[in-house]
């Protein structure tokens, strides 16, 4: 048990977190009863609930499952967007019901290079970071593209949702393309990846408060992408859900630049901080998981569900 | 060493437990571990937060050859019941459950059980003992001495000044108010009516249990304990206020001794006071200090009383 929390600890948002996305995810945004453990690419139920498809994206596939509310729609879709391991679709199968009842559709997808998608999986460093997300990002965009075209979907209302490296993909893909609405980031990297990288190490060896305060004055780390440029140029709505006792992510410092954007560039994002939640948005003092999903839904029917 | 699974009755349910045994004979001072507030099992262990507290104060036990018995709260690991719905009567009422299996299925005396609790279980501790059921003593581990509401209250302050300054700094930007939210939330929890509530809509709360936990005055319960008491608690404790300690002292009516441990916290770990890091302490074992403290404690007030061993009995 130790080593597992551990493990989830050490995990830096660029590179590899099997573990990381999957709870972070389930926790925050399905009904958390029920759920097992962190489903892996060994889970082999091929489209256990939606309609299963492959979808071209260069020269890979991605395997991707629709599924889509009761009812002719068109529907609202939400993209689950992966963290930084070489997540599955079935790491969000907990979470396809909670959106389906309130008016939503889940669109889900194995990663490049896991589960039945093609292409290679890449640990993201600093360096190869402009590189590889751009390649998720086009990922991301593919997915778009085949899901405007699906009957029982509203083109014009197709967002993203997603967690922790997300956050740099989602920013990337949804300055890129008008076919993506709105998006919902939770603990979502918005620091250059150096910065990101930088307090990760220093925040995860830290024994105090002190410390992590020190490795956050320090930030001069521009190694990577930088999301910034990227997000002034946004016009969609965005969700950002933070916790204040983040370890892997600095909350701190992603704020001020969303709240700075924001402010300058009149941006419509809406920030929400959990104060005493960490990276999965779990109470640190209860260990309970906040309430981040209510958030979400109220946002959704603010600026999706009942608008449409 | 020698660890039993056990399990007992308490009302309708069956609750499980772990009997650490260092001999094979249970004589001499026992003691009753009562874990803190939270899901968490016998060892003080939930799935992400493995605190090991009991665990650790049974192994620690053990090695002196003190015998114990943990249990898992009703609803949690191998024991019977709804954990949500449970209150801190109910709490109570499982803790001496377990004192009574220790008196009827092996034969201990009411005069060598100790009960050591951490947290709430430190208060189920108090309550115990105010209530005449017969121990030897209670060591009140990071407990408190007011009211459960008062004890939230202080809590919700600490949390909102504990935050990392950069985050205190964001609060202020959002302009969140992280005290009043908090107070805002037991408020609702206090005005409820059901076991469990959603909360916001879709997060179930044990209401039961805040409202009777905010409802238990602690410095009540003190004033009507006879029974030697020994408090401990970290001067880093941002969730109990160490200041308790000596208030305890004020309140008891038996033999007190009371210790505020510098450079210790809520979980019984030297290091940061903050929560944040709790996660990453739980790795570490428990402050030696204060176990070293529990355990001359127990050996001073347990060979107070006159023992019934074997030995004893043949002279």
């Amino acid at each position: 048990m130790k080593a597992a929390v551990t493990a989830l600890d050490r995990t830096p948002l660029s590179r590899t977190a099997s573990s990381l996305c999957p709870r972070l995810v389930a926790l925050l945004l399905a009904s958390i009863a029920g759920l097992g453990a962190c489903s892996t690419n060994d889970q082999a139920v091929p489209c256990a609930t939606g309609d299963c498809t492959t979808v071209p994206s260069g020269d890979i596939t991605l395997a991707a499952e629709l599924d889509l509310p009761p009812g002719p729609g068109p529907h609202p879709v939400l993209i689950m967007i992966h963290g930084s391991g070489p997540g599955t679709r079935h790491d969000f199968a907990g979470v396809v019901d909670t959106y389906r009842s309130i008016g939503v559709g889940v669109l889900r997808y194995d990663k490049r290079g896991a589960g039945e998608s093609t292409g290679k999986f890449r640990d993201v460093t600093a360096d190869n970071s402009i590189e590889v997300f751009d390649l998720l990002a086009a990922d991301v965009l593919a997915l778009v593209d085949h899901l405007s075209a699906q009957p029982g979907v509203d083109a014009a209302r197709i967002g993203l949702i997603g967690v922790s490296q997300a956050g740099w993909i989602m920013t990337l893909a949804a300055s890129r393309s008008e076919g993506i609405a709105y998006f919902i980031s939770l603990s979502g990297a918005v620091s250059t990846v150096g910065v990101s990288d930088h307090y990760d190490k220093i925040a995860e060896g830290s024994l105090s408060d002190a410390e992590i305060e020190a490795a956050l004055t320090s930030f001069d780390d521009t190694h990577g992408y930088d999301p910034r440029p990227d997000l002034e140029s946004l016009t969609v709505p965005a969700l950002w859900i933070y916790g204040g006792r983040d370890l892997s992510n600095p909350t701190a410092n992603d704020v001020q630049i969303l709240d700075r954007i924001r402010t300058e560039r009149d941006k419509n994002f809406t920030i929400q901080l959990f104060a005493n939640a960490d990276h999965e948005l779990i109470d640190v003092t209860t260990g309970q998981p906040v309430d981040a999903q209510r958030v979400a839904n109220r946002w959704l029917a603010e600026h999706v569900t009942q608008t449409g | 060493m020698p660890e039993q699974d056990v399990t007992f009755p308490s009302g309708d349910l069956t609750l499980a437990g772990t009997l650490t045994r260092p001999e094979r004979s249970l004589s001499g001072p026992l003691v009753l571990l009562v874990v803190g507030s939270g899901p968490i099992d016998r060892n003080s262990d939930v799935k992400r937060m493995p605190l090991g507290i009991t665990r650790q104060l049974a192994d620690r036990l053990a090695d002196n050859g003190i015998p114990s018995l943990r249990f898992d709260k009703r609803g949690i690991g191998a024991s019977e019941g709804d954990y949500r719905s449970a209150g801190f009567s109910d709490n109570v009422t499982d803790a001496s459950a377990g004192l009574e299996f220790l008196r009827r299925h092996h034969d201990i005396r009411s005069e060598d059980i100790f009960v050591v609790g951490h947290s709430e279980g430190a208060l189920i501790a108090a309550a115990i003992a105010a209530s005449g059921d017969p121990v030897a003593g209670v060591v009140l581990l990071s407990g408190a001495a007011r009211r459960g509401e008062e004890v939230l209250r202080w809590q919700a302050s600490r949390l909102a000044d504990m935050l990392p300054g950069p985050i205190r700094s964001l609060t202020k930007l959002l302009r969140i108010d992280v005290e009043r939210s908090q107070i805002k939330r037991l408020e609702k929890l206090k005005a409820s009516s059901d076991d469990v509530i959603r909360m916001q809509g879709l997060i179930k709360v044990n209401a039961k249990w805040f409202r009777e936990f905010m409802a238990f005055d602690a410095a009540k319960a003190l004033a009507e304990i006879e029974v030697p008491v020994l408090a401990i608690t970290g001067a880093g404790d941002v969730q109990v206020d160490p200041a308790d300690v000596e208030l305890m002292g004020q309140l008891v009516q038996g033999p007190f001794e009371g210790y505020v441990v510098p450079g210790v916290n809520h979980i019984l770990r030297t290091g940061g006071p903050s929560p944040t890091t709790y996660r990453k302490q739980v790795g570490l074992p428990l402050d030696a200090r204060t176990l070293d403290l529990v355990l001359a404690w127990i050996d001073r007030h347990g060979s107070e009383q006159p023992r019934e061993t074997t030995e004893d009995a043949a002279t």
